[in-house]
């Protein structure tokens, strides 16, 4: 029975290896991702619980086969376990997210925002764009004037006001509803020419 | 800018809400409402380059039928024998016009 109980045990251990990898999907912290408390005190909590669940598992098997009383020594075990999983697994991170991260939130944060920046950039393969000046010379102004179907079709119009006058104006008794499909000039209107 | 017309089939009376008439008539919603992206009349309200239903202004559209929609994604069933219901024209009162002009889809 205690060999089912000190089983769990381990699993709770590899449970707490896990969670130390699902730490970079924390939602903690400023940017999605490992931040700070994450990394400096989640992470060392995470693996500091996985061995004292180990070592509770492997010391609960040792009791059964050494102790006579052996329920009291394992209900102590187990209080000792969830005390030391609670302190270091939640009060811990929380003190230093709530005393050391949030009073300095910018500077400890920084290279983990950073990461984030960087690796959403890879996501979207944007690491590889190159940035490149604009030219605001004179010929840029002059090839501009020279195509004024251009100018007279950038918009003007804000999507969400036009939608809601639309809806006022053009809709059936709210049964025919009207939704934006597009919102950027129509050019081949080479006849439009107000 | 261009706005499709939906249809929002559970808008209708309460009377109306049968099954022929979600899935089998009130299929589609029909027609576009198109404006030119920098223009205002004098009141502030939008030029309309296509407007109305059936869809009248500068452009013809062939089809105005528009069958997939952002509202729902519930399905319908179409080319059925029961008429589709495009839009309403002339008099009607609040739950069901008198006359409606009713067509079948065509297909392309």
């Amino acid at each position: 029975m205690s060999i089912l109980g000190a089983f769990l045990l381990l699993l709770v251990a590899w449970q707490y290896r896990l969670d130390a990898y699902q730490l970079v999907y924390s939602t903690r912290g400023a940017a999605t991702g490992a931040s700070y408390t994450d990394v400096h005190a989640q992470l060392p909590a995470y693996n500091l619980l996985s061995l004292v669940t180990a070592a509770t598992a492997i010391l609960i098997v040792v009791t059964a086969y050494l102790r006579s009383r052996l329920w009291r020594a394992v209900v102590v075990l187990l209080v000792i376990w969830f005390g030391i999983s609670i302190l270091a697994g939640n009060v811990y991170p929380g003190l230093i997210q709530r005393f050391q991260v949030s009073p300095n939130e910018l500077n400890l944060e920084r290279p983990y925002i950073a990461n984030n920046i960087e690796f959403t950039r890879r996501a979207f393969d944007l690491h590889t764009v190159e940035p490149v000046d604009y030219d605001t010379s004179r010929q840029f102004a002059n090839a501009l004037r020279a195509e004024p179907q251009t100018i007279r079709n950038i918009r003007l119009w804000d999507y969400r006001p036009l939608l809601q006058t639309y809806n006022q104006i053009q809709a059936l008794r709210h049964i025919t509803p009207l939704t934006m499909l597009m919102s950027t000039a129509i050019r081949s209107m080479a006849n439009y020419n107000r | 800018m261009l706005a499709a017309h939906e249809l929002a089939p559970d808008r209708l009376n309460e009377t109306a809400q049968t099954w022929v008439n979600r899935k089998l008539v009130y299929t589609h919603g029909y027609g576009v409402a198109v404006s030119p992206v920098a223009q205002v009349t004098r009141d502030g309200l939008p030029e309309f380059l296509l407007k109305d239903l059936p869809p009248t202004g500068v452009m013809t559209v062939t089809q105005p039928q528009i069958y997939f929609r952002e509202i729902s994604n519930d399905y319908v069933i179409a080319r059925t024998d029961e008429p589709e219901f495009d839009y309403p024209r002339g008099e009607g009162n609040e739950t069901t016009p008198l006359c409606c002009r009713y067509r079948h889809c065509d297909d392309p």
